[in-house]
């Protein structure tokens, strides 16, 4: 097998495969045998008309045949023979083959770019650490959650109140206020002065006790259609929060002595949240300018495949429902693109500092885990023993070296941000 | 002539093994025509040199079968047509091209 390799760009090659007969030969002839035993001639068994007969009558059909069988399998040979990887589905052109003849294609696809890394210096990338400072609130808030999560639910008969839960019926009413056949539903779980229950719905609902009904006016779609429904209500349950005292603090640690202690654990755990927040911001912020410094290249197909498996995800997790494919690739393709230059950068860190994770990495990492959750421990030991899941965990300390790898050259601009500037902003992780 | 005596070949798994192996090759060929004038046929139209012919005359079997006939389906009895095969052994270095055709005149 004869291929030149022509480089058309940085990333596109093209080959030009060829192949004696004397190579085809044997895989032809198969491909002739298979092919008999398909062919129906009147006088002959399948599989026992005669060569010259059969290559008389059908020689364009079994050499296309003899092409749709093997011509993956050349294909891969020349790619093996040229040890490189291609990155998209090849496109094929000026393909020739005749019996007795060679056959040779032209095929192009685009391969991974070689890259290399920058020459590290000092202080070569600038980086930004965020040190956020909590504050008194953080604390009241994060308490407040916790009272949220062991609250009660209390049937109430005394009228529902703002914030109150109401178990009911829904009954939907046509324009002369008659309710429709099929558009009742029952046990509905609305809370007042939440949602579509606002405004002039909450005023109708405060006050409700069980078996009393009232109507309302809700949305039916989000083009702003409304409906009449006629609301009855089969019981009302409110949140009752639990008191700070000792049994809310045996609630939440037996281990905790005071209301003091529980404040100190809460901001404990804050500070180690913010510190991590902190952490994953400086990291992501430090690859970003490696990014920037090498700007590494890729190919037009993997940002393609990237965005397809992203796209199959997110169908997967979307349960078959559509999704507007175009917006989500328009979005998600800056981030596909900074994603595949770190996982090329990375790859050259890989290679050329050979960072790679022992196997006593792998199990300190482990330990580390169960440490963290000790009740979990049979569970984590059970995860990590299936070796995709130690991989994963493998890769994970390698992004890790990298990280420590790098923050040797970076400079750190530390900036402090007090938490009740950023308090009820969305923020990405 | 001989388009009146050879009438199509026999192309089976047997005669292609017989072609093969001992240069014989089968033509079904006119009721009426003798060995003389089937290797005269043969000789002309292939240009080959025929060392024997043996022929066979076959029966045609006779077959049941159901028709409609004034709005009645009937059984009724009909008879396929006797025939007659020549098997034709040429010269060593003759072969006769079968798949080729013939051209129409």
């Amino acid at each position: 097998m004869k291929v030149d390799v022509n480089k058309v760009n940085e990333y596109t090659r093209e080959f030009h495969v060829d192949i004696s007969w004397m190579e085809l030969k044997d895989d032809f002839n198969v491909s002739l045998k298979k092919f008999s035993r398909k062919i129906k001639m009147p006088g002959f068994r399948p599989g026992k008309v005669p060569r010259e007969r059969l290559l008389q009558q059908f020689q364009p059909n079994i050499e296309a045949d003899f092409m749709e069988d093997n011509f993956q399998k050349y294909y891969l040979m020349a790619v093996q023979q040229e040890e490189i990887i291609p990155v998209n589905k090849a496109e094929i052109s000026d393909v020739h083959f005749h019996m007795n003849e060679h056959f040779s294609f032209k095929a192009q696809f685009e391969i991974e770019p070689d890259n290399t890394l920058p020459r590290f210096k000092k202080n070569m990338l600038r980086v930004q650490k965020t040190n956020y400072i909590h504050d008194e609130q953080d604390i009241e808030d994060a308490i407040d959650q916790l009272r949220k999560s062991h609250a009660r639910i209390q049937t109430i008969d005394d009228g529902a109140r703002e914030g109150d839960f109401i178990i009911c019926t829904l009954q939907k009413l046509d324009e002369s206020g008659l309710p429709i056949i099929g558009k009742k539903y029952e046990k509905q779980y609305l809370k007042v002065g939440d949602g579509s229950f606002t405004d002039e719905q909450k005023e109708r609902l405060i006050g409700l006790k069980t078996d009393e009904k009232t109507r309302l006016t809700l949305p039916i779609n989000k083009e702003g259609d409304h409906a009449e429904y006629e609301l009855t209500v089969n019981n009302v349950e409110r949140e009752i929060l639990p008191d700070l005292d000792d049994d809310f603090l045996r609630l939440v640690n037996p281990e905790l002595s005071s209301l003091d202690a529980l404040h100190d654990e809460v901001e404990k755990k804050i500070q180690a949240n913010f510190e991590e927040r902190s952490q994953t911001a400086f990291e992501r912020d430090l690859t970003d300018a490696l990014i920037e410094m090498s700007n590494p290249s890729f190919a037009p197909s993997m940002v393609d495949n990237y965005l397809d498996n992203f796209v199959e995800d997110l169908k997967k997790q979307n349960n078959g429902e559509p999704i507007d494919e175009a917006k989500v690739r328009e979005q998600y393709k800056p981030l596909a693109e900074r994603n595949l230059k770190w996982h090329s950068l990375r790859k050259l860190f890989i290679e050329q500092e050979s960072i790679s994770p022992s196997k006593e990495d792998v199990e300190a990492e482990v330990e580390k885990l169960i440490t963290r959750s000790p009740d979990s421990e049979k569970e984590i030991r059970k995860y990590y023993k299936k070796p995709s899941n130690r991989d994963r965990l493998g890769d994970d300390i390698v992004e890790k070296k990298i990280l420590e790898y790098l923050k040797q050259f970076a400079k750190v601009k530390e900036v402090e941000v007090e938490t009740k500037d950023i308090r009820g902003q969305h923020h990405e992780h | 002539m001989y388009q009146k005596t050879i009438i199509k070949p026999v192309l089976t798994e047997k005669m292609a093994i017989l072609e093969e192996r001992e240069n014989k090759y089968a033509f079904l060929v006119c009721p009426d025509a003798n060995k003389t004038e089937i290797k005269k046929a043969v000789e002309k139209k292939f240009e080959v040199k025929v060392v024997k012919v043996a022929t066979m005359n076959r029966l045609g079997k006779t077959k049941q079968m159901t028709v409609r006939s004034g709005g009645r389906t009937i059984r009724t009895t009909g008879k396929r047509s006797n025939w007659k095969k020549a098997v034709v052994t040429l010269e060593t270095g003759n072969t006769i091209d079968l798949m080729r055709g013939e051209e129409a005149n």
